[in-house]
């Protein structure tokens, strides 16, 4: 059973070989020149000089522009398995139960969505 | 355990009656603040409290009946039930509380540096809902998706007062350590799932075999307990607690150390008592270390706190090593005897309720006078030892009262916290944990040394002659109501705890 691992474990050691080998080797082979000292305070950019610290800004709407898509997408992910399972569902004569637990779980979501309108979350200027 | 085909006639709606009331609750929550304007907005609170009032109602309804749901995935057993009960009544006092100090429609003259979310009831709301689901859950995933559940709200209950930085920090700070936490708890389920193949309990128990050793379902148990661990703040995955605890407004750690440590601790019997019980010569160990390590750490690093909210922090965290004593007796008394279903919960279980509703009120009553005792949550965050000196002379309701849940929290007679302890440590002795009952005590005599040096100070000493923190104390009536419903269950546990006791006895494995 545990044959099944060697490739994984073939591969692990991949991994491990290829890091410490360009590592050492960028050990021998690269020129050094030590920049002045306050290059050692600046944040590691994978060893070209940044560019310093940008925070930089955004505008908040992406950020409800994600929590908005939380809301729908969730939505549409549960509604593929319930459409798919109305069959089951039917067979057991429970197609009334099938409908209310959308409709619960929709309602619970229409709530999000009038709370976000409410917030005024739709408002972009 | 029956088949996983799920069929809607397992769903047993009067069980779960508490989760549909205080969900539909929420939603009310949520959207009420739109449709009143200025002073009506008193109704959301009301709301809030009627439909904790209503999910209370509910659940002493089918106190004793043994309910379950989805197959069992959902229990709402007695000891679920109690821990309900436990969990609304706090909610209650906080809520109260909280639109006492915080709401901009409903404030007090003395004003306030508010943070105005009508957003904190359905937050607080849907902590209990997460608490409740944690207590009953019999199923891994129903458990992660409870712990969530919990956990999300209170990342924002802790961040609540946006004029604080403390507040946020602490907020970030919880966010990430528990964020990690659901990470362990999620790969540790998935490697159980891995080995056993099912994730009800009762499946895990039946598939667990104390004889053929099974790594990859150890190392998943090791996973899962840590990510409770973090949970509720046991060493050495505690160190969130002290930052947290003292930056979120104090009403905020008293709610989080008293009703999710409840509510961690509900879990992680149910999970390790009707979980992995056969596998107990193998967790045991284990588990009375970290509960050594958990009570005297928590003491230790108690000792030379001197600002009292990180005081108080610490407190709680060698008071979870304490509760895990419990864990032991019941792995003990549930491995020797097996579990059945209807069984009673032993004394094991007993104590540990009793111990968990002695704790709670006396926690949640000593942050409830911080914050009495201070402006607001800028200066609660720092009230210091030397700020309550001489506490009595100005204030002796308050310095009486604090003295009270000191006292609890450090187990002194005539209150809960003594029999608590008492109850405990006496189980634990007569299942055979001398060295660990032993190594418990210890600690009880090293923290009344912190406990009572707070006592002393504000009782023996004179006040500071600098301006202290706590010169005016708020005047808001609405404190009375966490602080006396604090009292009173402290002293009614520790003077007749028959009553509870009684209602403990009757607590039963459910079917």
């Amino acid at each position: 059973m545990l044959t099944a691992y060697v490739p994984i474990l073939i591969l692990f050691a991949f991994m491990v070989a290829i890091s410490l080998i360009i590592i050492v080797l960028s050990h021998y082979l690269s020129s050094r020149k030590y920049s002045s000292r306050e290059r050692f305070e600046e944040p590691y950019e994978c060893g070209l000089s940044t560019g310093g610290i940008k925070p930089g800004r955004y505008p908040v709407k992406f950020y409800l522009v994600a929590i908005l898509f939380v809301v729908f997408d969730v939505e549409a992910v549960f509604l593929w398995p319930w459409a798919i399972s109305f069959q089951s569902f039917r067979e057991m004569g429970y197609s009334v139960f099938w409908y209310a637990e959308m409709i619960v779980f929709l309602g619970i979501l229409l709530v999000g969505y009038v709370y976000l309108v409410g917030k005024n979350a739709f408002d972009w200027k | 355990m029956t088949s996983m085909e799920f069929s809607p006639q397992t769903i047993d709606f009067t069980a779960i009656m508490p989760i549909i009331i205080i969900s539909a609750g929420i939603l009310v929550t949520l959207l009420l603040p739109f449709a009143a304007k200025g002073r009506a907005k008193i109704i959301n609170p009301l709301v809030a409290l009627i439909v904790l009032l209503a999910a209370f109602i509910s659940s002493a309804r089918i106190w004793d009946l043994g309910r379950a749901s989805f197959d069992g995935m959902y229990t709402a057993d007695n000891a679920t039930l109690f821990a309900s009960f436990i969990f609304i009544i706090v909610a209650f006092i906080t809520v109260i509380a909280i639109t006492a100090r915080y709401c901009p429609f409903l404030r007090s003259p003395d004003g306030e540096g508010l943070f105005a979310s009508p957003e904190v009831f359905p937050l607080m709301l849907t902590v209990v809902v997460g608490a409740i689901v944690m207590s009953a859950s019999r199923n891994l995933i129903l458990t992660f998706l409870a712990i969530e559940t919990l956990s999300i709200p209170l990342y924002v209950l802790a961040g609540m007062n946006l004029s604080s930085e403390r507040s946020k920090e602490a907020s970030l700070k919880y966010f990430l350590t528990g964020a990690f936490a659901s990470g362990f708890l999620a790969y540790g389920i998935s490697l159980i799932y891995g080995a056993v193949g099912k994730l009800g309990y009762h499946a895990i128990l039946d598939a667990c075999s104390p004889t053929a050793a099974d790594y990859t379902l150890y190392a998943g148990l090791a996973l899962v307990a840590v990510g409770f661990g973090f949970k509720v703040a046991l060493v050495p995955f505690h160190a969130w607690v002290p930052d947290v605890y003292q930056g979120s407004p104090a009403l905020i750690s008293g709610f989080m150390a008293s009703l999710v440590k409840a509510a961690g601790f509900t879990a992680i019997l149910r999970f390790f008592g009707e979980g992995i019980v056969p596998l107990y010569g193998i967790w045991w160990v284990a588990i009375a270390i970290i509960a050594a390590l958990t009570m005297t750490v928590g003491n230790l690093m108690a000792l030379n706190q001197i600002v009292l909210k990180r005081l108080l922090a610490y407190s709680s965290i060698a008071h979870a090593g304490y509760l895990l004593l419990a864990v032991l007796i019941i792995g003990k008394e549930w491995s020797e005897k097996g579990v059945t279903a209807g069984a009673p919960l032993g004394d094991a279980m007993q104590c540990a309720f009793f111990y968990l509703a002695g704790y709670v009120f006396a926690i949640i009553g000593s942050f409830a006078i911080i914050w009495w005792l201070t402006p607001s949550d800028k200066e609660g965050a720092l009230l210091e030892i030397d700020d309550v000196r001489g506490l009595n002379d100005r204030h002796p309701l308050h310095a009486a009262l604090f003295a009270l849940f000191l006292f609890s929290l450090a187990g002194f007679p005539i209150t809960a916290g003594f029999l608590g302890k008492f109850f405990l440590f006496a189980s634990a002795l007569s299942h055979g944990f001398i060295l660990l009952v032993v190594f418990a005590l210890l600690n009880a005599v090293l923290s009344a040394y912190y406990y009572l040096k707070i006592i002393v100070a504000m009782y023996m000493k004179s006040a500071p002659e600098h301006a202290s923190l706590c010169e005016e104390p708020s005047p808001n009536p609405w404190i009375y109501a966490v602080v006396w419903t604090c009292t009173l269950a402290t002293l009614w546990l520790g003077i007749i705890p028959a009553s509870i006791l009684g209602l403990l006895g009757s607590v039963s494995v459910g079917g």
